[in-house]
């Protein structure tokens, strides 16, 4: 489902250059729940952000559900959309639209009617235990209520792959057990291929594998 | 996308205000200075009700009279007209008071027949109007006979004919009258724009005959003379000759009314000019003003447009989206600048602008304020596409 070959990740700037990963080999089958580890600054989220598409390799190869990653952005964004969801650990949630909107969000890059749109929208907010908070505005909402409204949005379109940049970072443990729950679920029953970025142990011995870094190369 | 969207301005109500009123007071701006701008446009193009060609102003700098006075003057102007109409040269000769182009004009509020009306006048003798090549609509121009007349006799522009006597005849209206005389009106000539080009619409104009015969009421000072095409210099010279002969004492100066025209025209247009180089201004600074604004209110969204990316908007979909943000945003100030100005006729504020020039000045400023509105948002929106989504992401 994801192949990543040789991959480096160098950040330029006019007097720096700090190269955040190097040759990294990746393999994630369709189905497989992984979760990457690492000490802060080890490019755990860059690696996220290259297998979501939202930055490019310096070097190596990108295959997402067997297809090379295409270099034009139009090819791209149609990627993210249609393949990937993303969950990030602030939640990302627009503040001046209520949680339907919100969930609608990536639908509105899709060719669809407006009932259409919200009635995905809703189903997706059901799946995550949200239907009674539609028409709530985010800030009314608890960390994890939050966070499940993000969740929402990443599967709203029904991607086989998620992407988890520390969901459960800004929650309590009764809380971030609660998103974990909701992950595993979708990874048991829609067969959604995760993979989740953590520092949390206990939530990455729950996934199928753990894949370490460390200053920005592969460790296991 | 675009319900989505108003849903969020509506949501920004507040944050959005402050973009809305700008773009609803410079849309007002626009309305006003592209409909004056119009209005004297069509002006320019309006006939004038005279030929102002080959025509010559000699004005004699002898001390007026009072109206009702004895002119003692009157029988050395009539001899002057005489010895000019002797020329070849020359095709019509008379006199008047203001002419055309000239920088004096006698206006005012006239109670006439219980209306109160601003009207502007001149007085002028019998040859006026073949000078001036006057096309008379109704009766007719003044003439020697209208000596023998017990009123003074008047000609109005149709303007005022319209406003005094609207549904009447105005032939043989009285127009005006005091203890001693009366004033009745003789014939209608089209409108007549005093201040040529650049006159205001309905200038009213009315003239009263002056009498060479009669030595009451104080006659004109400027002999306004049309010369045959092609007439120059050598025959100024000539004229000059002849006109000092006949008066050594009085000092005058001759001028040709394309001269004064020119003259006068600069006086006029300059403002105009200055007022459309503040209007540039203004409108440039609206315009950096609203850049600024909408580069703000961008840069502050630039997580919330990461985030779009991240979910399925490329780079043009996300630009294209601030753009129409900011078109609907500029949509609903404009609604609300357009219902004030439609009330604008109704409360007779610019009452003075035709339905044409109205409705161009609408249309005019419609399309400045999409085009300076959405200039203003090229800039902010091209700087929120061209960041990765994960910068975007990051961005603090």
């Amino acid at each position: 489902m994801i192949k990543l070959e040789n991959i480096d990740k160098v950040y330029r700037t006019a007097r720096v250059e700090t190269l955040a990963l190097h040759n990294i080999n990746l393999d994630v089958p369709s189905g497989e729940f992984v979760s990457v580890m690492g000490p802060s600054g080890c490019g755990k989220s860059t690696l996220l952000n290259l297998i979501g598409l939202l930055d490019r390799p310096t070097a190596g190869t990108l295959a997402i559900d067997g297809q090379n990653v295409e270099t034009s952005e139009r090819k791209l964004a149609r990627v993210r959309n249609e393949k990937l969801g993303f969950v990030f650990q602030t939640f990302h949630l627009v503040p001046d639209l209520k949680v339907i909107d919100n969930v609608e969000i990536p639908l509105l890059y899709r060719k669809m009617s407006g009932a259409q749109r919200r009635k995905l929208a809703a189903a997706a907010l059901d799946r995550v235990g949200l239907s009674s908070r539609m028409q709530h505005f985010p800030t009314q909402l608890s960390g994890g209520q939050q966070q499940r409204v993000a969740i929402a949005r990443a599967i709203v379109g029904k991607p086989r792959i998620l992407l988890a940049d520390e969901p459960t970072g800004n929650l309590d443990s009764a809380m971030g057990d609660e998103i974990m729950d909701i992950l595993h679920e979708l990874n048991r029953e829609e067969k959604t291929t995760i993979v989740m970025v953590t520092h949390d142990d206990r939530f990455a011995r729950r996934t199928d594998r753990i894949v370490r870094l460390f200053d920005g190369r592969r460790v296991a | 996308m675009i319900r989505h969207l108003l849903k969020l301005i509506w949501n920004r109500k507040r944050a959005n205000a402050l973009v809305m009123m700008e773009i609803f007071f410079s849309f007002l701006v626009l309305f006003a200075v592209l409909s004056f701008a119009f209005s004297a446009i069509g002006r320019w193009n309006d006939p004038l009700g005279y030929d102002w060609h080959d025509v010559w102003i000699v004005q004699l700098n002898v001390a007026g009279h009072e109206p009702g006075e004895t002119d003692e003057f009157k029988p050395t102007l009539d001899r002057l007209l005489r010895e000019t109409k002797t020329f070849s040269e020359i095709e019509a000769v008379s006199l008047a008071d203001t002419p055309p182009y000239n920088m004096s004009t006698n206006s005012g509020t006239w109670m006439i027949g219980g209306k109160k009306i601003r009207i502007t006048r001149d007085d002028a003798t019998d040859g006026y109007a073949d000078v001036m090549r006057m096309r008379v609509l109704r009766g007719r121009w003044f003439s020697r006979e209208d000596d023998a007349l017990n009123f003074v006799p008047v000609v109005i522009d149709s303007d005022l004919a319209g406003t005094l006597y609207a549904g009447k005849d105005p032939l043989g209206q009285k127009f005006d009258s005091d203890e001693s005389t009366e004033w009745r009106v003789v014939g209608v000539i089209p409108p007549y724009r005093k201040d040529g080009e650049t006159s205001a619409r309905g200038m009213n104009m009315a003239f009263t005959r002056v009498s060479l015969v009669s030595p009451k009421g104080r006659a004109p000072r400027n002999m306004v003379i049309r010369v045959k095409p092609g007439t120059g210099a050598a025959f100024e010279e000539k004229l000059v000759r002849r006109l000092h002969d006949v008066v050594p004492d009085v000092p005058f100066t001759l001028t040709r009314m394309d001269r004064l025209r020119g003259l006068s025209l600069r006086l006029h247009l300059v403002p105009l000019i200055l007022s459309s180089i503040v209007a540039f201004f203004l409108m440039s600074m609206v315009a950096l003003g609203l850049t600024g604004v909408l580069w703000q209110s961008v840069t502050r969204r630039t997580r919330e447009l990461g985030l779009r990316r991240a979910v399925g908007a490329s780079g043009s979909g996300v630009r294209n989206q601030v753009l129409i943000e900011v078109a609907l945003i500029a949509t609903l100030a404009v609604i609300v600048g357009l219902v004030v100005i439609l009330q604008l006729p109704l409360l007779g504020i610019f009452s003075a602008l035709t339905p044409l020039v109205y409705t161009l000045g609408i249309i005019g400023a419609l399309a400045a304020i999409y085009a300076i509105t959405l200039v203003s948002a090229l800039y902010p929106s091209w700087l929120a596409s061209r960041l990765t989504p994960a910068e975007a992401l990051r961005y603090e």
